[in-house]
């Protein structure tokens, strides 16, 4: 995997555990955060796919 | 007479197709007419403020007030970034753009928005740039108007960021298999402006769909805005260190000496740190667990990592490279510096503006001040660092170098050196002055901070400072748009052919004791740690003690 | 890791060098625990306002609960309503200000002759001050509305849980509506702990406090009881401002705190 896919898909991976976290924690209660946070690690795992695909 | 010939971006702009050119070329113009149009509303709004200016109606002022926010904000930074991802993507790729009339088409929809937008904000009630629905509970229909703005905002963004992420895989894939440093950061930042649609719909949709009366009232609106609002707030952030890699090559010859997989990491990381910081925004709301604010204070101190890093690899490759030159002495790097060139004034002035606004948004991150600051004028005050002295500047420059490239004019004229230090001098009184009111307590978004005489008569005389600072501003801005602007529609002096400076070998570049950014980040921590001790000293200074503000 | 011991490299060109520079500014948290702002929020002092090192006089506020906007626990906005009439009616002073806990002075007990006009519209002697509202409003019936609400047995028949006789004065209720406060004229005692009940009733508000060389800024949402508890340490009087966006006659929004 190259480093610019690795990247992406980090990305992806923090937004996505930032989603949950904001979904699932009761303290942070942010259904709204969850929703973008969690939208953004799709696409940019989409993305990542993308550019690995080339 | 060939402009600037030498030039890397001028040659990957050459490489595009004529169609490519004149897409660019037009979405700089659409940009600037934004920024003119918001410069004259801010100008007005900050004349009012000052009472050298008053509406008719109250209603007025708060119409203007809010198209100035939507046409700066909104209309121009979309606008002139998506001109900057298309220059990146043109620069990464050499040859003619994918999907070019996604462009178009996303350039279109950003002139339907400003419409919708427009008429959206003068007819009906009042409402701010962040629409807030309950505020037109009994006209939800006027509102239709402004929240359809918003929406076709979110496709536009989309639309325009398509051709750049079309463009950069290609570029790709055309080439070694992997972007460089600049490919890389401008593919991550188009994503950022996707997502930044989604945050559009997100908070715009529930409002439209009320709006229409297929939806309740949306109770989380302004929980979305904040989203949304921290998103497109970022997102320029980052587009100017792209200018700035864009630029400095260009400018100086200078490239960075850490190598393209660092600045990878760190563009990465900027993303990576985006979302958690975005409590912040929130620390006034009613409600919120106390830990979340401790959490929202901890985590927006990440996004100052990545950020400082991107300044020290382009600031100290930029030492580096001039000292390998032959600079000596403490500054004689800079000294080395272009200095007939505007955009070298330009960037130097964004510099500055940058360290400025950083000493504020580091006071402003912390959750026990924003009983505070939050909603009073430090805020503005604080940002107008940012999106004008930082990015709007550095958007300028980008525009300003490619005006030849894409077939306008863009000589030099040694009066226009001066426009950044004029701006700078006005947001300096402007941001001061608004810093200490905001301080004091004195609210953003009035039209009339005197209360009717009971307000501290500071308040006026700071307002009046506000006023002089942004009548400063506007006439350099005003100015350098005005520049720019008629160079894209052919007017004014014809440029030269430049010369590229050239690089020095990395070798020698790497062994220079390149010490001044590190030295400049060392004095903007301890101003960050004087003005946070500040800030506390002044709050504790109150004759109240005040525990609490939860909701219920 | 071989450019970090590159010998060839110096010092601030070196990556490791760069990474733990931006990692710097992580220091800030130190200096915030140096200034005691560092810790968990909101038992003892959750605004950062509380740093004369005194305790309060009362327990301290409870935390958050539920989403964020959202009224879970607290009273409707027509129970604030009527909590914040009795409470002014239990209160109101001669001069028409609304003291707390005040006892010298004889609650008046006639209906207020004003009731169910527009407070701006018809000032008192304290609200003189604010007569430039008079005359602006062309929402008067928002006004109207909440002043209804306000009179004495406009909502007679509902059951409202009381305010607590026994609490000495030391709860103040304050109401932010389009665009005034009520009371609109608060006298507070210094060196007393008030434990204010505030609510924004038609949309969201602002119900900061001007202190001199700087502001106590709170927010109110539509709907959702906020509570703070606030000692004035000074006597002084104090301008009340809204602070949250709410319309054409927002920045003429105001109320007075004169602490006694």
């Amino acid at each position: 995997m190259s480093q610019d896919v690795f990247l992406l898909g980090l990305i992806s991976a923090v937004w996505a555990a930032l989603a949950l976290a904001y979904a699932l924690v009761p303290m942070l209660n942010m259904p709204g955060s969850a929703l973008i946070w969690g939208s953004g690690a799709g696409l940019f795992l989409g993305l990542a796919l993308w550019v690995r695909r080339g | 007479m060939t402009p600037n010939t030498h030039s890397s971006l001028s040659l990957s702009l050459a490489a595009l197709a004529p169609g490519d050119r004149r897409l660019i070329r037009s979405l700089f113009i659409a940009a600037l007419a934004a920024l003119a149009l918001g410069l004259l509303l801010g100008l007005w709004v900050a004349l009012a403020r000052a009472g050298w200016a008053r509406p008719d109606l109250p209603e007025t002022g708060y119409r203007l007030l809010t198209l100035h926010g939507v046409a700066v904000f909104f209309d121009w930074l979309t606008l002139a970034q998506a001109g900057l991802l298309l220059v990146l993507a043109a620069q990464e790729r050499k040859a003619p753009l994918s999907l070019a009339w996604m462009g178009w088409a996303g350039l279109v929809v950003m002139l339907v928005a400003f419409v919708l937008h427009l008429l959206g904000t003068l007819g009906g009630n009042p409402l701010l740039y962040d629409g807030s629905p309950e505020l037109v509970a009994d006209a939800r229909q006027g509102a239709l108007l402004f929240y359809l703005g918003y929406g076709a905002l979110a496709l536009g963004l989309v639309l325009l960021a398509l051709p750049g992420l079309a463009t950069l895989v290609k570029a790709r894939k055309a080439g070694s298999g992997s972007w460089t440093a600049l490919g890389f950061g401008a593919f991550a930042w188009a994503g950022l402006l996707l997502v930044s649609a989604i945050a559009l719909a997100n908070t715009f949709l529930p409002a439209i769909l009320w709006a229409v009366g297929l939806g309740g009232m949306p109770a989380d609106h302004a929980t979305l805005w904040h989203l949304l609002f921290h998103n497109m707030h970022y997102l320029p952030l980052l587009g100017t260190m792209l200018a700035w890699y864009l630029l400095l090559p260009e400018l100086t010859g200078a490239r960075s000496i850490f190598g393209s997989g660092f600045s990878k990491l760190v563009f990465c990381l900027y993303l990576v740190f985006v979302p958690p910081t975005s409590l912040y925004h929130m620390f006034l709301e009613p409600g919120l667990d106390p830990m979340v604010l401790v959490l929202g204070s901890l985590l927006s101190l990440f996004i100052g990592v990545p950020t400082i890093a991107a300044f020290l690899v382009v600031m100290t490759s930029l030492e580096a490279h001039g000292r390998a030159r032959g600079a000596r002495g403490g500054l004689g790097w800079l000294k080395s510096l272009d200095w007939s060139q505007t955009a070298t004034h330009a960037l130097a002035a964004a510099v500055i503006n940058l360290a400025l606004g950083g000493v504020l948004a580091f006071v402003l991150i912390q959750e026990k001040l924003a009983g505070l600051l939050s909603d009073t004028f430090f805020v503005p005050g604080y940002f107008h660092f940012m999106t004008l002295g930082v990015v709007t500047l550095s958007l300028l420059t980008v525009a300003e170098r490619i005006a030849p490239a894409l077939g306008g004019r863009g000589g030099s004229v040694a009066w226009a050196r001066y426009l950044p230090w004029l701006i700078t001098l006005g947001l300096f009184l402007f941001g001061v002055a608004g810093v200490v009111a905001g301080s004091q307590g004195m609210p953003r978004r009035v039209l009339d901070a005197s209360y009717e005489g009971l307000a501290p008569t500071s308040w006026i005389l700071l307002s009046w400072i506000i006023g002089i600072g942004a009548l400063l501003m506007a006439l350099g801005l005003g100015l350098m748009v005005a520049r720019i602007g008629a160079a894209y529609l052919g007017f004014g002096p014809k440029a030269l052919a430049t010369e590229q400076p050239q690089a020095v070998p990395e070798e020698l570049a790497l062994k220079q004791g390149a010490w001044g950014a590190s030295l400049a980040v060392a004095l903007l921590l301890t101003l960050i740690t004087a003005a946070t001790w500040g800030a506390f000293a002044l709050m504790r200074s109150l004759p109240v003690i005040a525990i609490g503000g939860a909701g219920h | 890791m071989t450019q970090a011991l590159d010998p060839g490299r110096s010092l601030p060109t070196r990556r490791g060098f760069v990474a733990a520079a931006s990692l710097g500014i992580l220091g800030l948290y130190g200096v915030w625990a140096a200034l005691g702002a560092s810790g968990k929020s909101g038992k003892d002092e959750s605004d950062g306002h509380a740093g004369h090192g005194g305790e309060p006089e009362t327990a301290s506020s409870s935390g958050g609960h539920g989403g964020h906007g959202a009224s879970v626990g607290g009273p409707s906005t027509d129970d604030f309503r009527r909590l914040t009439e009795d409470f002014s009616k239990r209160w109101k002073q001669q001069d028409g200000s609304v003291r707390p806990g005040y006892v010298p002075e004889p609650v008046r007990s006639e209906p207020d002759p004003h009731a169910g006009h527009d407070m701006h519209a018809q000032p008192v002697q304290p609200q003189a001050s604010h007569a430039g509202h008079a005359g602006h409003d062309p929402h008067a019936g928002h006004d109207m509305q909440a002043m209804q609400a306000l009179a004495p047995n406009a909502h007679a028949g509902h059951e409202v849980a009381p305010l607590g006789n026994a609490d000495g004065g030391n709860e103040v209720y304050l109401m932010a509506y389009q665009w005034g406060f009520e009371p609109s004229w608060l006298k507070l005692e210094a060196g007393k702990t008030y434990r204010f009940r505030m609510m924004a009733v038609d949309a969201s508000h602002g119900a900061s406090i001007q202190m001199g060389s700087g502001s106590l800024i709170t927010r109110l949402r539509q709907g959702v009881l906020t509570e703070r508890e606030i000692t004035f340490t000074d006597k002084g009087s104090h301008l009340l401002y809204c602070t949250v966006f709410c319309g054409a006659f927002h920045d003429r929004m105001t109320a007075r705190i004169d602490v006694v």
